[in-house]
């Protein structure tokens, strides 16, 4: 049951977005975001959602894990194209009581909801699906590279991004292990008033939390066995460099998002 | 005689439905009676554990039945919680699940949960802890202060506590120093003849199942590949060991032996019994010599 959460899964692949280098999948998930905030009419949302389904289907995935990506902010989605909905002043298309729905306001809910949907599609599909943690915190480590002059710990930073990911699927196996435990003991996760609930879960956190402290101490204790202290002096074994591919697909990009602020400034 | 536990073309499938889907359990048919000592054993990723958690309808299964005393325990009106004070299943690494404040009040988690009254609590705790010798002066301790061998006794006489006609150990012995195990598995065989009570012991070492077991189940690939007394099974030392389990060191000596030329019956899985019969045989030798 736990174990059905996907926590921005990632699925091994060969494709191009696979094999995009880091950095350039975070400036140009950053860049498709702004692009999308700015882009207006039709012909720039089409454009956007064209660009959306190349990346998709050049980076191979299927359209269930789209699904799943979107499943989870249904609600949200829901709610703004709804609150935009009745909210967006205009001629009233329909009215009652005190409600009223604009042309305008029909437009901006379905311009919105389209905005979100592709915002999270697309930086499932740039970032969670086509990156592994580690290549991420890599790539978020070396464009942070810059505020190491400021003594802002990145790496250290970067370091706790990745094993926080890392745990992260032992935790929840491990919940899973410890609430079973519980449960043949007769503990009722299910029924009960509010009060009742929040108690049962003390048989499940007070061995969660005394297992992750005995991880941690058991992992800091195997990195200093290797002696790692930190960012001074450390190599890497993969240095991130721009390859052929890279170049021609921040080019891409570079050549899409302008187009789309064209589309959003000179057509309708 | 009805079986305390029965399974009927048991299956179970991890991951139904996505690309990591794999059948854990494929027709598993198991009659378990009152009073039997099983140990159950396999290969990593055999279905052990998968299988002890339906006895006490922890996972529900893909497809087949489970009935406890004939009752099928997935009907509508079946008290699946009432099931787990029945069939006590204590799992593997048993210590990591310790949460109270004290000893005592760990152990006391499931007869509290069964609603017994204070005192009826108190005498089973106190019971409990004597079957797995732990003194009463460490039962207002913390049970994070306790050894590791202390922790584990903890969290067994949690389970013993709510007196369970069915007692199912996963590993038991895991982790802990040869003395330890020995100790542990002298206090579930004398906690069985006190109680009359049924006991499933899942294990990897053949040394300890041999010596305590009255049946062995032995799974491979979801299935059952064997199913009879230690006699029985230990007489398959070749099937065994290609399945990546092994045998007991006595029966391996045996084999060597008879490989050597040696007239023995190599179904021997205790020490006990290996000593007569080389008695046995140098006795017969003897007049040769």
């Amino acid at each position: 049951m736990l174990k059905d959460v996907s926590l921005g899964q990632y699925l091994p692949g060969k494709s191009v977005i696979h094999r995009m280098d880091p950095r350039l999948k975070l400036i140009l998930t950053v860049g498709f975001i702004v692009v999308l905030f700015l882009a207006k009419g039709i012909c720039a949302y089409a454009l956007c959602l064209a660009a959306l389904l190349l990346v998709i289907r050049v980076a191979k995935i299927g359209l269930p894990y789209i699904l799943r990506s979107i499943r989870p902010l249904i609600f949200i989605i829901l709610f703004t194209a709804i609150i935009n909905l009745f909210y967006t002043p205009g001629d009233p298309l329909v009215s009652f009581w005190i409600f009223s729905i604009s042309a305008e306001g029909v437009r901006t809910a379905i311009f919105m909801a389209l905005r979100i949907l592709m915002l999270i599609t697309g930086t499932f599909v740039l970032l969670n699906y086509t990156t592994s943690p580690i290549m991420l915190t890599d790539g978020i480590e070396q464009l942070l590279g810059p505020l190491k002059k400021l003594h802002m710990p990145v790496h250290e930073l970067a370091m706790m991004m990745t094993i926080a990911l890392r745990f992260i699927p032992t935790l929840i196996e491990e919940t899973d292990k410890i609430m079973s435990a519980q449960k043949a003991r007769g503990a009722d996760f299910e029924s009960g008033s509010i009060i009742r609930r929040a108690k049962a879960l003390v048989p499940i956190l007070v061995p969660l939390f005394v297992s992750a402290f005995r991880r941690a101490d058991e992992l800091a204790v195997a990195m200093e066995c290797r002696c790692y202290r930190g960012s001074e002096g450390r190599t890497r074994l993969r240095t991130l460099k721009m390859q052929r591919h890279d170049w021609l697909c921040l080019a891409v990009g570079i050549v899409l998002g302008t187009a789309v602020l064209l589309c959003s400034f000179f057509l309708p | 005689m009805e079986p305390v536990l029965e399974t009927r073309g048991l299956r179970f499938e991890y991951g139904r439905g996505t690309p990591f889907a794999h059948m854990a359990l494929d027709g598993v048919d198991l009659r378990i009676y009152e009073g039997e000592f099983i140990g159950l054993i396999g290969h990593t990723g055999s279905g052990k554990s998968t299988l002890i958690q339906h006895f006490n309808g922890l996972l529900s299964p893909t497809g087949g039945q489970i009935f406890f005393k004939g009752q099928d325990i997935h009907a509508d009106k079946f008290d699946l919680r009432g099931l787990r004070f029945q069939v006590g299943l204590v799992f593997q690494y048993p210590e990591y699940q310790l949460f109270e404040e004290t000893v005592y009040a760990d152990i006391a988690f499931g007869p509290k949960n069964i609603g017994l009254s204070e005192d009826e609590i108190r005498s089973r705790v106190l019971e409990a802890a004597a079957f797995v010798g732990l003194p009463e002066s460490i039962l207002n301790e913390s049970p994070f202060d306790l050894s590791g061998g202390q922790k584990r006794r903890v969290a067994i006489a949690g389970v013993l506590a709510m007196r369970p006609q069915v007692l199912i150990l996963d590993e038991p012995t895991a982790g802990l120093d040869p003395g330890g195990s020995r100790q542990i598995l002298e206090e579930i065989r004398a906690y069985r003849e006190q109680t009359g009570s049924t006991v499933i012991l899942v294990s990897h070492n053949m040394e300890d199942i041999a010596s305590i077991a009255t049946r062995l189940i032995v799974l491979n690939e979801a299935k059952i590949a064997f199913d009879g007394t230690p006699e029985e099974v230990f007489s398959h030392p070749d099937e065994l060991v290609a399945m990546g389990l092994d045998v007991p060191q006595v029966t391996r000596v045996f084999m060597k032996l008879r490989e050597l030329g040696i007239e023995l019956d190599t179904s021997v899985y205790t020490v006990g019994y290996a000593v007569k019969l080389v008695q046995k045989l140098l006795a017969k030798e003897a007049p040769h010599a």
